[in-house]
């Protein structure tokens, strides 16, 4: 506040009545300093990711430009990185176990989160309807090893008993555990979606004596195609990240599914389950971390387009 | 052409489309309508006037049975659509919607392509039996568009969602994917309210248009739209009905005091 201030308050002490314009009282402050916090805290979202971006390309990138040979990276599937003469890193056979486990686990959640998703949003009412979103955004935060432990102590002597295979840790079993896991978040976004249908287009079209399920095949759906669509990428993010319940139902074998029943390894759960044993700063250490930017690069891909869809039907 | 249908075209019988007796409506534990006996002149165009909450929109709803959505309707009485009672149990709901078609007062086409909104409908009823427009898909298409007179509007973009059309274009639409499944009755629930001068005039002259093909029920809150694009007139106050009136009669003789202190809106 320069000389006009000053100009202004001098009149103001001359004539005794003038009002009080350029007086700052504690609301003020206040107002700024929140201003301040809040501006902080939401570039500090930014400023992680960043950070973390950085700090994993940091730890893995010495790999990539030195010793990394890309063909045999992505295209072998031999991976034993603690043989001591010959060290062979191949993720191929970890990309094949994180994509069959995720695979089948968007073959058991969507249909699932779907069918939840409808029920809740276009039948249920009243009482039902909060109940079970309460339930599923209860499901949503059972900790992962919860599933895991489900996975290692309740589905695997089942599998072996019902589908007479030696090891019941395979792909059927983490991809159940995982579909199960992703169904409630994505089935809260579904809901999401089918909610935000304006109800004239369901009146509209009951209006003209469709049924309750054609009104829901024929226009609710489609109107919300982006935002389920979203849903569906929502959780395979989800999948393709998840570590702990995985590495407790895959088996944890390196290993290309040739069936269902398999033992795979998951690129997450190599991580987790190496990095303890790793020497930091050394070959192995460096390559866990590759596999992390790799992972990050992918989740990151799947989530802005989840996000670029799930924005697109706003504006459409 | 026999005897009697001569004598019918000389001495005209009125024939009702729609006929309520003693029709009462709660929402909850609020009564919008008591015992209600309406008849509806068929092929006429009637207009239901009164103030607001007076049950108008009510009854209109009910005679398509789209009240029935909200779940904490309770309904007494009978509503006949073409010497048919829709309250009656057997009755499907789908053939009374299909029977009776609805306008409401905020155009609401479906998020889809003019064209798939036109043959919305027709596609429901097409298997179901009952009457319905013959024709291809584009057949029927144009000759709805050309009903509603937005056909050398839209033509040449068919596969245009419907949501971008103005929102004159898309009221017409609205009554235009009704017109395949040859409905008996248009309910128009205040089809102009949310249109301009422009819109409504066309709109009315639309109405003008279908008169005498269909029996037209129209809420309006707008007392010269009244007058000017209706024959029979309802007035209501209260979840009853006061007068009920050829529309000239009623604007220029009212027979009942409050009917004649709303027309000149002493109070509204």
């Amino acid at each position: 506040m320069g000389t006009s201030t000053q100009a202004l308050s001098g009149r103001a002490t001359d004539t005794q009545a003038a009002a009080d314009f350029d007086r700052r009282n504690l609301d003020w402050y206040v107002d700024k300093l929140i201003a301040v916090i809040v501006f902080v805290c939401g570039i500090s979202a930014i400023l992680f990711v960043l950070g973390i971006f950085f700090f994993v390309t940091k730890e893995g990138i010495g790999f990539v430009f030195e010793k990394m040979d890309f063909r045999e990276f992505f295209l072998t599937p031999y991976w034993s990185p603690s043989d001591a003469e010959d060290p062979e890193y191949g993720i191929l056979a970890l990309m094949a176990g994180t994509a069959s486990v995720t695979g089948l686990a968007m073959l058991v959640a969507v249909p699932f989160s779907l069918g939840a998703a409808i029920f809740i949003a276009e039948f249920a009412s009243g009482k039902t309807r909060e109940a079970l979103k309460v339930l599923v955004e209860l499901l949503a935060a059972i900790p992962s090893v919860v599933w895991g432990f489900i996975g290692l102590v309740i589905m695997n002597p089942l599998l072996i008993k019902w589908f007479d295979i030696p090891v019941g840790l395979c792909v059927l079993n983490a991809g159940i555990i995982l579909g199960l896991m992703a169904a409630p978040i994505m089935t809260s976004i579904a809901e999401d979606a089918l909610k935000a249908v304006p109800d004239r287009y369901r009146e509209a079209a009951e209006a003209m004596g469709a049924t309750r399920w054609q009104v829901i095949y024929k226009v609710v759906l489609p109107a919300a195609k982006n935002g389920l669509l979203g849903g569906v990428l929502l959780g395979v993010g989800r999948g393709f990240g998840e570590t702990m319940a995985v590495l407790m139902a895959t088996g944890h074998a390196v290993n290309i599914p040739g069936s269902i029943f398999d033992s795979v390894r998951a690129l997450t759960a190599t991580i987790a389950a190496e990095l303890g044993e790793a020497v930091v700063g050394g070959e192995h250490y460096q390559v866990l971390f590759t596999i992390g930017i790799f992972l990050f690069l992918v989740t990151f891909i799947i989530n802005l387009s989840a996000d670029l869809i799930v924005r697109g039907i706003r504006k459409g | 052409m026999n005897n009697q249908q001569t004598a019918a075209l000389m001495h005209p019988i009125p024939r009702y489309a729609i006929d309520s007796r003693k029709l009462n409506l709660w929402y909850g534990t609020f009564q919008a309508l008591y015992d209600v006996d309406l008849s509806i002149r068929e092929g006429l165009i009637t207009s239901m006037i009164g103030p607001s909450g007076c049950g108008k929109s009510t009854f209109l709803r009910s005679v398509n049975r789209i009240n029935e959505r909200l779940g904490y309707v309770r309904i007494e009485g009978s509503v006949h659509v073409m010497n048919e009672n829709i309250y009656d149990p057997q009755v499907e709901l789908v053939q009374v919607r299909k029977q009776v078609g609805m306008v409401f007062q905020r155009p609401n086409p479906l998020p889809i392509s003019i064209r798939d909104n036109i043959l919305f409908s027709h596609r429901l009823h097409a298997k179901g039996g009952g009457e319905v427009a013959q024709g291809t898909p584009d057949e029927i298409v144009e000759q709805s568009l050309r009903q509603v007179l937005l056909w050398d509007k839209v033509k040449d973009q068919l596969k245009r969602k419907a949501t971008e059309l103005s929102l004159e274009e898309q009221q017409k639409l609205c009554i235009a994917r009704l017109l395949p499944v040859k409905p008996k009755v248009l309910l128009m629930d205040e089809p102009c309210s949310a249109l301009d001068p422009k819109g409504t005039e066309a709109v009315e002259e639309l109405l003008w248009e279908l008169r005498g093909q269909y029996t037209i029920l129209i809420v309006t809150h707008n007392m010269a739209q009244a007058r000017r694009a209706s024959e029979e007139c309802v007035f209501m106050l209260m979840g009853k009905v006061v007068e009920h009136a050829l529309t000239e009669e009623m604007f220029v003789t009212p027979k009942h005091r409050e009917t004649a202190d709303y027309i000149e809106g002493r109070y509204g």
